[in-house]
């Protein structure tokens, strides 16, 4: 019997029809963790990285982690993993609410889907029942009428995790969103799972997750959930303002990408957009995940108006890439384009930014705006929802936009206008200003992205400590060690905000006393640099090099032209070769023979 | 000088922005701010006399962990920006 884990994967044959249950390889256990780090690593072993995301071969994976859905600090996190349709690396995109503890409450740490299915199809769990059931008629709902439609088919108890119109018309950067407001969001992973004609997965269960020391458990449990408490941050901060409220230290700092990353790194109108107005004039409540104690989740209405709506969010990235990155200081009409990124199923840091790049070729004339079907320019509030709502049913220029800004922007014979990393938009933090940042979107395994080592914390907030944000010093080393950590924190299957107030001791208790497996810290940390480095050899194998490591031209060679960044540039060029190194990495960037043996890899 | 306050500041302040004519350094400002703001921000900014952790004080965006802490000298153009510790992602 094994603890933490339930000890069963689904595996699901769209193809067929077949399902069957699988035993969890305890070797796997131990070295992967779970979510992240074992549903890669059942990926990678089952599918040739080369293939084409959308081929019926590809596997789409669903997999909890030992932590979900326990006692531990913030346990509602679970883990999407397939080959990423907007960047060809590995996807892995983590999400809260409450379907992943549901998964392991009907007793499976993860789902492997294989196949596709001849026509829509939804997957139904409940505990040993699991039936896949026709679909046709919620294909072309949104998340919201799916949900709720699927609930009244089955359990109103259940738990849904759907796609919406932009999965099915195969977005490349389509979400796959849970209890309707959470996403697995960047990548395009929900246009894998509209490949297979797989519209949702329901699940119910009721049983409960064993662990393996119940009081040193709770023990442990309890001491992280204290520590959250007692933090500013997760204790207070968060819950009052959300992660909206970094928009002003981010401008003040010189650091918030304004205008498609063009005018710098200060928006003049950015408080209008901050967790403070959002708190003000749009808040209804607070929300939290299954088992949060921080409660970050916002559920905002717009009252009246053009914009008028209700839903969750913005966070600050989708906050950003609709506010200052399109010039936009209506918060109505954000959290308005925010809200239908969750209807339709859109990872809203690609749409904002995509819609940013846009805006910045109409401007340089590269666009004709009659193509566009308005005058589209910075600052054009109503345009950020017409063109979120045309991209997700791929309607009119929409279907352009569907594609991300680097296919776009190259379309027209302007890659460089495109703001990203491996073809991902990157999100929120200029690594003009935020070094490490720089280094950060270089090197994250899954292009542009944000929380694969997020050095904003020590950079511009100083958690743990205060690191100077305008030097590249001592940047690669903090970066391995987050890199590393944030892998073992999304493969446990808690949430990364915990790391705000407690780190490695804490979570490598949590993880030993609910499995009775003995891993040291050391050893945890080890699985999550074992994890990176999994990672990276698929990427490599299909067909990234160094050359790819790389940042959009403006971050490495346009100046921030104000703020207290002022004149700086990205230098990636100094801290890459340190990051390689310190890695045990080749000067290509491919982990040598010596590193792959220390990590069980070779 | 301009003074900008975010978050819960802005509540204990009732305002989002002030002016100071003079303070030489963060030190002499912080201590002014508490003066017209009253005890509750004096318990917000400074804790058993030093500095609280959970505060972020830029002087025209440089955290002052990087100039010279609440020494940092001011001019009467800079810009000062007062937050206390918050975070997201």
């Amino acid at each position: 019997m094994m603890f933490g884990w339930t000890g069963t994967i689904l595996r699901v044959n769209l193809s067929t029809g077949k399902t069957g249950r699988e035993p969890l390889r305890e070797d796997y256990a131990k070295s992967y963790i779970g979510a992240r780090g074992l549903g890669s690593r059942i990926y990678i072993d089952e599918v040739d990285p080369g293939i084409d995301p959308f081929s019926p071969d590809n596997r789409l994976i669903f997999m909890a982690g030992p932590l979900t859905g326990t006692l531990a600090a913030c346990p509602g996190r679970y883990e999407v993993v397939t080959k990423a349709p907007l960047t060809g690396t590995i996807g892995a995109a983590n999400s809260g609410g409450h379907f992943g503890p549901e998964l392991k409450f009907a007793g499976y740490d993860g789902i492997i889907f294989e196949g596709k299915a001849a026509s829509p199809v939804y997957l139904l769990i409940e505990d040993d029942r699991v039936e896949i059931k026709d679909a046709s008629h919620v294909w072309g709902k949104d998340v919201h009428e799916t949900t709720d439609t699927l609930l009244a088919d089955t359990f109103e108890d259940a738990r849904v995790a759907c796609i919406g119109p932009a999965g099915e018309k195969l977005v490349l950067f389509a979400t796959i969103m849970n209890d309707k407001h959470r996403a697995a969001g960047r990548s395009g992973l929900g246009a894998v799972m509209g490949s297979k004609n797989l519209k949702a997965v329901v699940v119910r269960g009721s049983r409960s997750v064993q662990v393996a020391e119940p009081q040193k458990f709770l023990e442990s449990c309890l001491d992280a959930r204290k520590k959250l408490k007692a933090n500013p941050v997760t204790g207070a901060g968060l819950a009052a303002y959300g992660t909206e409220i970094l928009v002003n230290i981010l401008n003040q700092s010189g650091a918030l990408p304004t205008r498609n990353w063009r005018d710098g790194g200060i928006f003049e109108h950015a408080d209008d957009t901050g967790g403070e107005t959002l708190a003000k004039k749009y808040l209804v409540r607070n929300k939290g995940c299954f088992g949060c104690t921080i409660g970050c989740g916002r559920i905002t209405r717009i009252p009246s108006g053009p914009f008028k709506g209700y839903g969750e969010g913005p966070e600050y990235e989708a906050g950003w890439s609709y506010g200052a990155d399109c010039g936009i200081r209506e918060l109505d009409a954000i959290c308005k384009a925010n809200f239908i990124c969750n209807e339709l199923g859109l990872d809203p840091i690609t749409m904002g930014s995509t819609i940013a790049c846009a805006m910045e070729m109409v401007e340089k004339g590269i666009i004709k705006k009659e193509e566009v079907g308005r005058d589209l320019k910075f600052g054009d509030a109503e345009g950020i929802v017409e063109l979120t709502r045309k991209t997700g049913l791929r309607e009119g220029f929409g279907d352009k936009l569907a594609l991300g800004s680097y296919r776009l922007a190259d379309s027209y014979g302007h890659p460089e206008l495109s703001m990203t990393v491996k073809k991902q938009e990157m999100p929120a933090y200029d690594g003009r200003g935020v070094q490490g940042m720089g280094l950060e979107y270089a090197t994250s395994n899954r292009g542009g992205c944000h929380v694969r080592g997020y050095l904003t914390s020590p950079e511009i907030l100083g958690i743990p400590k205060k690191l100077d944000p305008l030097v590249t010093t001592d940047k690669a080393s903090w970066l391995k060690i987050f890199q590393d950590l944030t892998a073992v924190v999304d493969s446990a299957g808690i949430c990364l905000f915990t790391t705000f107030a407690i780190g490695l001791p804490e979570l490598s208790e949590m993880l030993r006393t609910a499995t009775g497996v003995n891993l040291t810290d050391e050893e945890v940390l080890r699985a999550g640099e074992r994890i990176w480095n999994m990672e990276k050899l698929f990427n490599l194998k299909a067909g990234f090099t160094k050359a790819d490591d790389t940042l959009p031209p403006r971050l490495l060679s346009e100046p921030l032209p104000s703020g207290a960044a002022k004149g700086k540039v990205t230098e990636l060029g100094t801290m890459l070769p340190e990051y390689y190194s310190l890695r045990g990495w080749d000067s290509e960037g491919v982990p040598t023979d010596a590193k792959l043996k220390e990590l069980s890899l070779a | 000088m301009t003074i900008k306050f975010f978050a819960y500041l802005r509540d204990d302040t009732r305002t989002k922005e002030t002016s100071v004519e003079k303070a030489d350094t963060v030190d002499d400002l912080l201590r002014k701010l508490c003066d017209i703001y009253g005890p509750k921000l004096h318990r917000r900014f400074f804790q058993q006399g030093e500095l609280s952790r959970e505060i972020i004080i830029l002087v025209n965006g440089r955290h002052i962990e990087h100039l010279n802490g609440v020494m940092t000298s001011l001019e009467p153009h800079d810009e000062i920006s007062i937050f206390p510790t918050v975070a997201g992602g």
